[in-house]
């Protein structure tokens, strides 16, 4: 479960996030809208930690994420994320975008971590495309590949996107 | 037009000028680049570091040696090394380094300024979404760096990086001027001993074109290789 309770986050003196509360519960689908610049990036990038924010606070399963104690790189672990700009690793090959996190922060053997990429790789149609880097697919196919990345994490309490199927063809 | 020349020289002379001379010249510049690389590395983190003392400190060496000629440098550490070395060490009387390590010391320190800028760039070439994607990951800074930058940046400044170690094989030849034999020296050294001047010095001038021109094509195709991929 997210929590966000009156969250407010500065630019400089721009406030690009005013006193937001809201929470999200374990399969819930929330869709957040508004117009360019509003914010709602910045939001979900508030919830992975990767923006600071000056007050308020978020929670994920109880574990508050601006507490100087909390492990980010664990709690990152059960947060998957897909970027507005997919964000894929482009000198990486497809299966390894999809692998690098499973060995080197879930401590998958690589073996398994193929395994489930290939799983990943079928579940967004693209298990043909294992072997080619990001930047050989179409806009369409890597946002695919960028949802698959953010599948592994089967126990994640939230999967945010940004933009979700900006780029996928109807 | 080349009647009262003497080619032969060239043919005598080449076991002297390859084993010995191109030896050197090709070891300095390997081992400078090598030290360069790695001295500019910490120099570019430094500036990057968020430090403003450190990101000073490491601007303001860079400006020195870019501002200074590279041959006054040679000069000055050449004698300055020996001095340095006798402080260091507490000695009597200032130590002898002789003329391939002073030199040695001397490029690794003109270059790692020139590489820590390639380096600085290379890295701020990265957009900031691919951290945050790793971090998002549950990578942490040092994996983000290892396994997303690094790899990245370097592929960015690798043809750059070569270049300027192209540059570094050119310049190993100012160490003449203190009278070290490299292939430069080397050929000075045949040239006046049998005074054939025009004839070496070209020969050196097709050579240090001729390696430099493949090493450059190399690079290129390095380039379009690596332009592929991305």
């Amino acid at each position: 479960m997210i929590e966000i309770s009156h969250v407010s986050k500065w630019y400089a003196t721009f406030q690009a996030l005013k006193d937001c509360t809201t929470s999200v519960s374990r399969g819930e689908v929330v869709v957040v809208c508004g117009p360019s610049g509003s914010g709602k990036s910045t939001l979900i990038k508030c919830v992975n930690a990767l923006e600071p924010f000056q007050s308020g606070e978020i929670l994920i399963d109880g574990i508050r994420i601006n507490d100087p104690k909390t492990d980010l790189p664990k709690l990152r672990a059960r947060v998957g994320m897909v970027f507005q700009h997919f964000e894929l690793f482009p000198h990486l090959k497809i299966m390894d975008n999809l692998c690098l996190a499973q060995e080197k922060v879930l401590g998958r053997a690589h073996a398994d971590a193929v395994e489930k990429a290939k799983r990943l790789l079928d579940r967004v149609g693209l298990k043909e495309h294992a072997g080619k880097y990001p930047a050989e697919l179409s806009g369409g196919q890597q946002q695919r590949v960028a949802i698959a990345r953010a599948l592994p994490w089967t126990r994640s309490p939230c999967c945010s996107t940004s933009r979700p199927r900006r780029s996928i063809p109807k | 037009m080349f009647a009262n020349f003497d080619f032969d020289v060239i043919r005598r002379s080449l076991a002297y000028l390859f084993l010995d001379g191109m030896t050197f010249t090709l070891m300095l510049t390997a081992l400078a680049g090598l030290g360069g690389l790695a001295f500019g590395t910490l120099i570019a983190m430094m500036r990057l570091s968020g430090f403003a003392l450190l990101a000073r400190i490491a601007g303001l060496y860079v400006d020195f040696m870019r501002s200074l000629p590279l041959v006054l440098v040679i000069f000055w550490f050449y004698f300055l090394v020996p001095y340095i070395g006798q402080w260091l060490t507490g000695a009597s009387r200032p130590i002898h380094v002789g003329a391939f390590a002073s030199s040695l010391i001397t490029f690794i320190m003109f270059e790692a300024a020139y590489f820590s800028e390639i380096m600085r760039a290379g890295i701020q070439s990265i957009s900031k979404g691919q951290p945050s994607a790793a971090q998002a990951l549950g990578l942490t800074y040092g994996q983000t760096m290892r396994y997303v930058v690094l790899p990245q940046a370097f592929r960015n400044m690798l043809p750059v990086l070569l270049t300027q170690t192209i540059v570094l094989f050119q310049d190993t030849s100012l160490v003449y001027v203190v009278s070290i034999p490299d292939f430069l020296g080397a050929a000075s050294i045949v040239a006046q001993r049998d005074g054939r001047l025009v004839e070496m010095y070209l020969f050196a001038a097709l050579v240090y074109f001729a390696i430099s021109c493949v090493a450059s094509f190399g690079v290129r195709q390095l380039q379009a290789k690596i332009a592929v991929v991305r």
